[in-house]
């Protein structure tokens, strides 16, 4: 072996010299910065709110319509919850602070509730928005929430919560009830199966990233990315094989076979050498074959398309776009619908920015 | 007092070495430098943390481990695949540690991120199984396991009787 250590001191020679002390202070100082910023931005809002209610008691203004920011969240009700939008962690400046890891969400019909303590770690939502998944530190495992009845499911796998304390994915079926749980970087892996109706957990193949999970006995989809291509395999089927290195899927579309992923160009000689081309590809999950490349437009300025989730209806699949550059006074991520065939978008909500963010169907 | 008061020198002192890891990590002097910063501007945001106590060198080594995984898993970053043809100059003589050199890189470049990860560490800074298990935050078994992965490998892409 001493030929291979030799071999890799005299590649890792060829290492460039740097200097980026100076690089690194300029960074980390942006970075504190912009957290300084967003409680400096909380603050102003907060007295500015209250000094318009004073004024407003003075003399009659005309409306204007703010935004408020959220100061306070009800706890989530038993039960009678309509469907969410989306569900977030709000930011802190101290992760070890108790409120720093409780997760709010916010309804279509604008209510903002607060999960307890026992739901800390992740959290997915059903696309229609109707069901909740969470780790719950309590039972160790994965527990699922009807909102509006209030009915919970308890998975028929135990975990500890180190699973989740490294690179997870939890990908959750329509209704909820059937869901892959994975984990990468930890001490166990696991890449499961998980169907609580019939109470079976079933092995996954290691290596493989869940993308899509149907009901009952239903699809699953599976992915798995090399160096320059990526195979994707509808179990039950063969795997196929598409030309990009990618982990940006939609949901299966509902004629079963339909998946969409994010286009991208790949040139040797630009830095960096694969990026995102802004259309969105639709493509056979099932065999391998041709394949649909359509321009999205509509989307807000400055904002690229960056993941995608479930389908509204057979022809458009949900977007989330981001801002080209994320900071906390920018403008915010938005979710689209997008027309597959014409790569039309319509804007549905906005993303409430500053913290973790969870977007209803969501494939991340 | 300056937040970041002894951040500099530490830096001058010990960048080289951890662009040298970083380097093997990802195989590209861009993506090593982008790696680079991006943990040493992390290591900055604690430092005065790390003034009071702790371990600035073993933190940024961990992160640029978890970082350059990260990377390659998550983001969509093509390595690059270095090509002997390209590398070896058509009529230029190489000795033979030039070319073995030339396809150690070619063969790096085809590892998972994670095989590469455990010929840096284990191989190039000269960690225990123990130790690489740590810094990548997986068992023992699975640096046995990759370490067993990555050496077939590397000898299957090598010129015979390299690296046995």
């Amino acid at each position: 072996m001493n030929t291979l250590r030799d071999d890799l001191h005299a590649l890792a020679e060829e290492a460039p010299a740097v200097d980026l002390a100076a690089q690194a202070v300029r960074g980390a100082r942006r970075r504190r910065a912009t957290r300084l910023a967003v409680v400096a931005a909380t603050v102003t809002c907060l007295i500015a709110a209250g000094g318009a209610v004073l004024l407003q008691q003075i003399r009659p203004a005309p409306p204007i319509v703010l935004t408020p920011p959220e100061t306070k969240a009800l706890p989530l009700p038993a039960k009678g919850v309509g469907p969410v939008e989306q569900a977030y962690r709000p930011e802190c400046r101290s992760a070890a602070k108790e409120s720093c890891r409780i997760w709010r969400i916010a309804t279509r019909e604008g209510d903002t509730y607060e999960l307890g303590k026992d739901a800390r770690g992740p959290l997915e939502v059903t696309a229609d928005g109707r069901r909740i998944a969470y780790y719950s530190s309590q039972h160790r495992t994965i527990v699922v929430r009807d909102l509006a009845s209030g009915r919970t499911w308890k998975a028929p796998l135990k975990q500890p919560a180190e699973d989740f304390a490294v690179e997870y994915a939890l990908r959750l079926s329509p209704n909820g009830l059937r869901f892959i749980v994975s984990g990468w970087g930890g001490r166990r892996q696991p890449n499961k199966l998980v169907d609580m109706e019939r109470g079976t957990v079933t092995d996954l193949k290691r290596g493989w990233w869940p993308v899509s999970v149907s009901d009952g006995s239903g699809s699953v989809v599976l992915a798995k990315p090399y160096d320059n291509s990526s195979q994707v395999w509808v179990l039950g089927h063969d795997p196929i094989t598409i030309p990009d290195f990618t982990y940006y899927y939609s949901a299966l579309a509902p004629d079963g076979r339909t998946l969409a992923r994010l286009g991208q160009t790949f040139d040797p000689d630009r830095e960096p050498m694969v990026q995102e081309d802004g259309s969105i590809v639709t493509f056979d999950a099932v065999q391998a074959g041709r394949e649909t490349r359509t321009p999205i437009s509509g989307l807000a300025e400055g904002h690229r398309p960056s993941r995608l989730g479930s389908w509204l209806n057979a022809t458009e699949v949900s977007v989330l776009a981001t801002p080209e550059r994320l900071s906390a006074d920018g403008p915010p991520s938005l979710v689209y619908a997008v027309d597959v065939r014409t790569g039309k978008s319509r804007e549905l909500f906005a993303l409430r920015t500053g913290g973790l963010n969870v977007v209803p169907g969501l494939v991340r | 007092m300056d937040r970041y008061e002894g951040f500099h020198e530490f830096v001058r002192a010990r960048q080289q070495s951890l662009m040298r890891t970083a380097y093997l990590l990802t195989g590209n002097p861009h993506l090593a430098e982008d790696l680079l910063q991006t943990v040493l501007t992390r290591v900055a945001s604690h430092w005065t943390k790390f003034t009071k106590s702790g371990n600035p060198e073993a933190y940024a080594r961990k992160a640029l481990v978890n970082q350059a995984l990260s990377w390659r898993r998550r983001k969509k970053i093509e390595l690059p695949e270095a090509e002997l043809s390209e590398l070896a100059e058509p009529g230029q003589p190489h000795d033979e540690a030039t070319v073995r050199r030339l396809a150690l890189r070619h063969a790096l470049a085809q590892l998972t991120p994670k095989q590469r990860a455990v010929i840096v560490l284990r191989f190039y800074e000269d960690r225990s199984e123990h130790e690489t298990a740590q810094l990548m935050g997986v068992s023992i078994g699975t640096v046995k396991s990759q370490t067993h992965y990555a050496l077939s490998k590397l000898r299957a892409l090598t010129p015979e009787e390299v690296y046995r």
